[in-house]
């Protein structure tokens, strides 16, 4: 038996001998990258602003390839086409073709990139399923059915936190911290991670993920529903409560539905509203309708760093969490300790003004001829210089395998 | 009459292997935080978690250095299956793990307040304290108790005769200095010398016996002469104060210990031997710290010593890595006078 596993080797070890130098891990130049996004991007123009953060986002991806550099400001500088590649075709809102900067000695392994805008996330999984795309986002919750249905499937850490907002000034029941305390107690943060995330995340107590800051499991995520129900007992108006979400992101309806039934169990009234372009709302300023009371809100880690991350959060979310709660917000110090860090987000929450629910990753669907992909991490773009196509069938099969 | 023991003790507490100076530094301060939300009257109980991705080996290591550092700020540390009538403190010990670093976090749950645990948390190094050490320098401490007896000692110095045919001791004693002499295992009361005051003498009266200028210092008074025979030796007024030993570096969280500085290196560091930090009715401790030098704070360094008492008075033992200690033993009344070695491994 041994002698026949030696045998079987040898012939194994010579086939290996036999493969051609030039490997299918060695990067080939060439090929065009279908890519697909969800948002619509109006102009490439860097004095052109944005006007939902989907489209920012998205705008600074591109940005990051057709830019030689990024100033201090963290706007783009330079001429467009400075970068790895030059913008040769644009249709705004609906497609893009960016080809390689010839000029550079750095040129990257892709010839171009086919950008198509306005894909919605159904779409986008399908047409990875079909080998229409090569690369694009998939809802963190649609990343084990895309993985059942043969998608390559790229997940980054947990840095996108979802978390409930308490920010409407004009809202009396969300200046009560017994109200707000109450939607806290309620809400089972493991069913939502379970069954609606598909275990695609983790649940969230502080304002950092625990892979950043380390202290995160310092706060608490398991929910009281007899705390909830002592507390509502005790809120004389007993009011409806209006929880707000994006009308046009369907996990944050699938959470607010969740948080409506949790509230509900533990007695207190609460109605889920959508909200019509809801991003679009935030990015303006606009003021919310007075019947919303509480709010989802989606908020991405700009670094992996802790202290600067809370630090953006504090900036972003600031103004709205003095006017409900006067919660005590200051500026993070500078060099902050873990301590220091622990102690700001524990001022944050005790105020119940920020609920945070859940922190979910970042999820790349790839074709199966994309190689050399590494998953950014919060605030990074999408390393698509690095990137190259395999076009060879064989491997690409091997791949898929 | 006293009676002398020549005896030596190690500290056998539940050693922890030694950890790199950051990772030293890191437990430090966890203890400091500890011991500034909680109590020392109530005992403590330890429970740990490990998050991170340190093995078994080296939390249980972080824990029990955790442990001594505490037990060196006067706590207890109760047994996990205690039934103490006391109310014991909950410390969740966790190891956890972020981007910057390690993470070592108490929670710690009192049962006198309500509400809800406290958190004191500090940062560790990126690297795991088992990886990239260095077979450093440690320190062990040692004990040896010299002279033990009911009347108050100042302080004493033991005298070896260059022969060897018989040793002397001289005891520092509010109003005498005497001296004891050993060809075997008898010491003999050998000669006594009083000590004028014209004043009374303070409350919290302190003497040092200074072997290299074969001096003797209390308050106002200065003795000299020969110190192994005590013949000639003279008592008068002076206004020469008390030398506290070396100044050593702060260490921190025991500014309200005794510290000396040895005359003694490991490796590059200095040596310093400290107190804990507890009143004269409790028993104590004592922990050697290295220092590299004065800018970065001294790290502890092995197990610390337990005593049965306070120690009163710490001196450093002339030109060797050694300190005197005078400790007042809480289960005997006795005044004990000990030698401590600290040695260097590396």
């Amino acid at each position: 038996m041994l002698r026949r596993l030696a045998a079987i080797s040898s012939v194994l070890l010579v086939a290996f001998v036999a493969m051609p130098a030039r490997s299918a891990r060695r990067p080939r130049y060439g090929g065009t990258l279908r890519v697909e996004i969800g948002a619509l991007i109006a102009s490439l123009d860097v004095s052109v602003a944005a006007t939902t953060p989907e489209e920012a986002a998205a705008k600074t991806q591109i940005d990051t390839l057709i830019y030689d550099t990024k100033d201090a400001g963290a706007g783009f500088a330079g001429v467009a086409g400075s970068g790895l590649f030059r913008a040769t075709d644009w249709e705004g809102g609906k497609h893009a073709i960016l080809t390689t900067n010839s000029s550079r000695d750095d040129r990257p392994f892709l010839d171009s990139i086919e950008i198509i805008m306005g894909v919605s996330a159904r779409d986008r999984l399908l047409d990875l399923e079909l080998g229409k795309a090569d690369f694009a986002e998939i809802p963190p919750q649609d990343a084990r059915s895309a993985t059942e249905r043969g998608v390559r499937v790229s997940v980054s850490k947990p840095d996108e936190l979802l978390a409930l907002v308490f920010n409407n000034a004009d809202s009396v029941a969300a200046r009560n911290p017994g109200i707000r305390e109450a939607v806290a107690q309620s809400i089972d943060r493991a069913a939502i991670v379970n069954f609606i995330l598909q275990k695609m995340g983790e649940a969230a107590g502080g304002l950092l993920p625990q892979w950043s800051s380390g202290t995160a499991f310092l706060f608490g995520t398991a929910n009281d529903p007899s705390r909830a129900k002592e507390l509502w007992s005790q809120i004389s108006s007993s009011p409806t409560l209006g929880l707000g979400y994006d009308s046009a992101d369907p996990l944050e309806q699938s959470l607010a539905e969740r948080i409506v039934v949790n509230a509900r169990e533990a007695g207190i009234s609460m109605t889920a509203l959508a909200i019509p372009n809801a991003s679009l709302a935030k990015a303006r300023g606009i003021s919310q309708t007075r019947r919303i009371d509480v709010q989802l809100m989606r908020w991405r880690m700009p670094t992996s760093l802790p202290e600067d991350a809370l630090g953006s959060f504090v900036q972003d979310v600031a103004s709205s969490l003095e006017i409900t709660s006067g919660a005590n917000l200051r500026a993070v110090p500078d060099s902050p300790s873990a301590q220091d860090i622990y102690n700001e987000q524990r001022a944050i929450l005790d105020s119940y003004a920020v609920v945070p629910l859940v922190w979910v990753p970042r999820v790349y669907g790839l074709s199966a001829r994309v190689r050399d992909w590494t998953v950014p991490g919060p605030g990074e773009p999408w390393p698509l210089a690095d990137v190259w196509l395999d076009t060879d069938a064989a491997a690409v099969k091997r791949s898929q395998n | 009459m006293g009676i002398c023991i020549i005896a030596c003790s190690h500290a056998v507490a539940q050693t922890p292997t030694l950890l790199p100076p950051q990772w030293n530094e890191a437990v430090t301060r966890l203890a400091d935080k500890i011991a500034a939300d909680v109590s020392p009257l109530h005992p403590l109980s330890f429970e740990t978690k490990n998050i991170s991705g340190l093995d078994a080996a080296e939390v249980a290591n972080l824990q029990a250095a955790l442990e001594a550092e505490l037990k060196n700020r006067s706590f207890r540390i109760a047994a996990a299956d205690s039934t103490s009538p006391q109310s014991i403190t909950d410390v969740q010990f966790t190891v956890s793990q972020g981007v910057a670093g390690y993470i070592l976090a108490a929670e710690i749950h009192t049962a006198q307040k309500d509400t809800g645990a406290q958190a004191a948390i500090v940062s560790a190094p990126k690297s795991p304290p088992g990886a990239g050490q260095q077979p450093g320098e440690s320190l062990t401490l040692s004990k040896r108790l010299v002279w033990q007896q009911p009347e108050k000692i100042l302080d004493f110095v033991l005298f070896s005769e260059p022969a060897g045919t018989y040793s002397t001791l001289v005891i520092l004693e509010p109003d005498r200095l005497v001296s004891y002499r050993s060809s075997d295992a008898e010491w003999q009361a050998w000669r006594s010398v009083p000590i004028a005051h014209a004043k009374p003498w303070p409350r919290d009266l302190a003497g040092q016996i200074n072997v290299d200028e074969k001096i003797v210092i209390l308050p106002g008074v200065q003795c000299s002469g020969d110190l192994s025979s005590l013949e000639n030796f003279k008592c008068s007024a002076s206004d020469q104060p008390l030398d506290g030993g070396r100044a050593a570096a702060r260490i921190s969280g025991r500014d309200e210990s005794s510290q000396v500085q040895l005359d003694a290196r490991c490796g590059a560091n200095s040596v310093i031997v400290a107190t804990g930090t507890g009143d004269w009715i409790q028993s104590d401790s004592m922990q050697g710290y290295l220092s590299k030098d004065r800018k970065q704070p001294p790290v502890s360094s092995g197990v610390g010593i337990e005593f049965d008492g306070p120690v009163v008075a710490l001196n450093a033992q002339g030109r060797e890595s050694a300190a005197r200690a005078i400790v007042l033993n809480l289960k005997t009344g006795n005044y004990e006078g000990y030698i401590v070695t600290a040695t260097c491994s590396h």
